[in-house]
């Protein structure tokens, strides 16, 4: 606005000019026409009278024709000046018009968080970044005032409660353990790949999925039998609950073999009972875990003298036909390394297709900021998910199903609890009745839970607290 | 501008050639002076027809330099002017 007044006010300025030149031509154009006609239409006067008349018609003829050559050289500028006006009007009306839309759009997102603010509290982060309101709503995260007369616990922990529920966390994993142990034809998630930097609890996290899975197929059938072939080129580096069947970077060729001898096996008996007009026999869970894919791989060179680039190219066949193949047979392959990326990993989108992806902590980040990034709809949810995690020092994980909608979740410490477990049963039952006695009052039921939780990572049921309380002495008042 | 500028270089002309057709009639002394200046300009014009300076053009070329009715028309045209100018100051001066 201010530049378009100060070039009106040039333009302004230019126009009294126009005006003054015009007036000026006009009078030498009337002083030539007179000047020189008038002796011809008015012949009775003196000689010198007509040459004066003559002489100055004809400089101002010459002075008019001075002028339109000064004026003519004068005509860029000015049509430069009128263009210039021209733009700035332009210019300034589309600025108008985006100030405008902005105010528009500013104010319906302040109408729209107004009906976000009357959800429920749990609900409003979620619809806020949905909406991109996150900037005009801070996410619920305030820990809930503890009731009145109860005895809160330490204000780290409480937070620590708070925002890493176990439960939830579990739910997720249970239900996805819960499909992998169905039959084949009624499971959704059929293969797993797993990445995650050094020390971000992969090697744990599939520990608890086996241990769970393990679970659930005895308990949908109790005749059932699990194989597992673990290939670990770096045992004894990774902590696992079994001992693996294949060790070393020498053996990773031999696993994959075995596997796919596995795979030919299944499939010819099945073809022989179509053969014969049977039913396909029932298989044994066999479940191939791959370790430290990225190594065995090499971005396609192999590793060192034990692998080559031929064995590597090898192995990555194997590995897609039995990602491609091997579900039908009841076999479920895991593949554990740290880079989600295609270039690290070697796998193109499509051929973790039939994969649940679980990528951990910041290694999940940067595959979000990746542009290969399938889910672009919702990136900024999840990395905004994957930051609150990451800030509060928690392990999370983005968990990719290879049907439904991606989601963020925070994973327990597994093994830290286990090493506080390892460290002798005594010392948490000593930690629990110091707590007790540090207390002004005895604590409920409720609190001895959340306190055991914060010392072991899990909660404890109805009847192993019970027990618990039982032990401490505690008689909780009715 | 273009054509205030040129519509004032003809002007300032027949006012040139009125003038000197004046100064002729009313002061016969610079008679042969101003009959000097006539011829010349009268042959400067000519040069002119000859050279083709105002001749048509097209895109792709002059149509004919040949022809020459056509590059002596602007010549007659400016001729034709200046003779009516010369008319103008001699009977403006009788």
């Amino acid at each position: 606005m201010q530049q378009a007044d100060i070039f009106g006010l040039i333009k302004w300025q230019f126009h009294e000019q126009f005006t003054k030149e015009r007036l000026l031509m006009s009078g030498f154009a009337l002083a030539a026409i007179t000047g020189t006609f008038l002796p011809v239409l008015n012949p009775r006067q003196d000689r010198l009278s007509k040459a004066i008349e003559l002489g100055y018609g004809f400089s101002s003829s010459i002075a008019f024709t001075t002028a339109a050559w000064v004026r003519q050289t004068k005509e860029r500028i000015y049509a430069s000046i009128d263009k210039s006006g021209l733009e700035i009007t332009k210019t300034t009306l589309k600025g108008r018009l985006v100030v405008a839309n902005s105010v528009e759009e500013i104010a319906a997102k302040r109408d729209l968080l107004e009906h976000i603010k009357k959800l429920p509290e749990s609900e409003q982060y979620y619809w806020a970044s949905a909406y991109g309101l996150q900037g005009l709503l801070s996410p619920p995260i305030e820990v809930e005032a503890r009731e009145e007369g109860r005895l809160a616990l330490p204000a780290a922990q409480s937070e620590f409660v708070k925002h890493s529920p176990l439960e939830p966390q579990i739910d997720w994993l249970h239900k996805l353990v819960g499909e992998m142990a169905l039959e084949p034809e009624k499971r959704k998630h059929h293969h797993l790949c797993i990445n995650g930097g050094s020390q971000s609890g992969k090697s744990t996290l599939f520990s608890c999925i086996l241990a769970l899975l393990s679970q659930a197929i005895a308990k949908l059938n109790a005749n059932s039998k699990i194989i597992i072939n673990l290939i670990d080129p770096k045992y004894p580096k990774t902590r696992w609950s079994i001992t693996p069947s294949f060790i070393g970077f020498e053996q990773v060729g031999d696993g994959i073999e075995n596997a796919v001898g596995e795979l030919e096996d299944r499939k010819l008996r099945c073809i022989e009972a179509e053969k014969n007009g049977l039913t396909h026999p029932d298989f044994d869970r066999y479940i191939l875990v791959l370790d430290e894919w990225d190594s065995i791989w090499g971005e396609g060179k192999g590793y060192g003298k034990s692998i080559s680039k031929q064995d590597a190219a090898k192995i990555r066949g194997s590995v897609l036909r039995i990602l491609k193949e091997s579900a039908a047979y009841n076999m479920t392959l895991v593949v554990i390394g740290q880079s989600p990326l295609s270039k690290t990993s070697g796998f193109s989108r499509s051929d973790l297709n039939s994969a649940t992806r679980v990528v951990l902590g910041n290694e999940a980040l940067k595959w979000t900021q990746d542009p290969g990034f399938p889910f672009n709809a919702i990136v900024s949810d999840l990395q905004e998910k994957l930051n609150y995690w990451i800030k509060k020092e928690a392990r999370c994980a983005l968990v990719c199903p290879n049907i439904g909608q991606p989601f963020v979740e925070a994973i327990p410490r597994f093994d830290e609890a286990k090493e506080s477990t390892n460290s002798g049963n005594e010392d948490w039952l000593e930690r629990i009745n110091d707590w007790i006695s540090s207390l002004e009052e005895i604590p409920t039921k409720e609190e001895v839970n959340e306190f055991y939780y914060s010392l072991m990572g899990e909660r404890l049921n109805a009847a192993q607290l019970k027990e618990l309380m039982n032990y401490l002495e505690i008689v909780e008042e009715s | 501008m273009k054509t205030l500028f040129y519509g004032g270089l003809l002007f300032s002309g027949y006012a040139l050639f009125q003038g000197l057709g004046f100064i002729a009639k009313a002061y016969p002394v610079t008679s042969s002076g101003v009959s000097l200046v006539i011829f010349l300009s009268f042959t400067i014009l000519l040069i002119f027809g000859f050279n083709n300076l105002c001749g048509y053009y097209r895109n792709d070329g002059y149509i004919d330099r040949t022809q020459t009715i056509i590059s002596f028309a602007p010549v007659f045209a400016l001729g034709s002017l200046i003779v009516v100018a010369i008319i103008s100051g001699i009977y403006a001066a009788s």
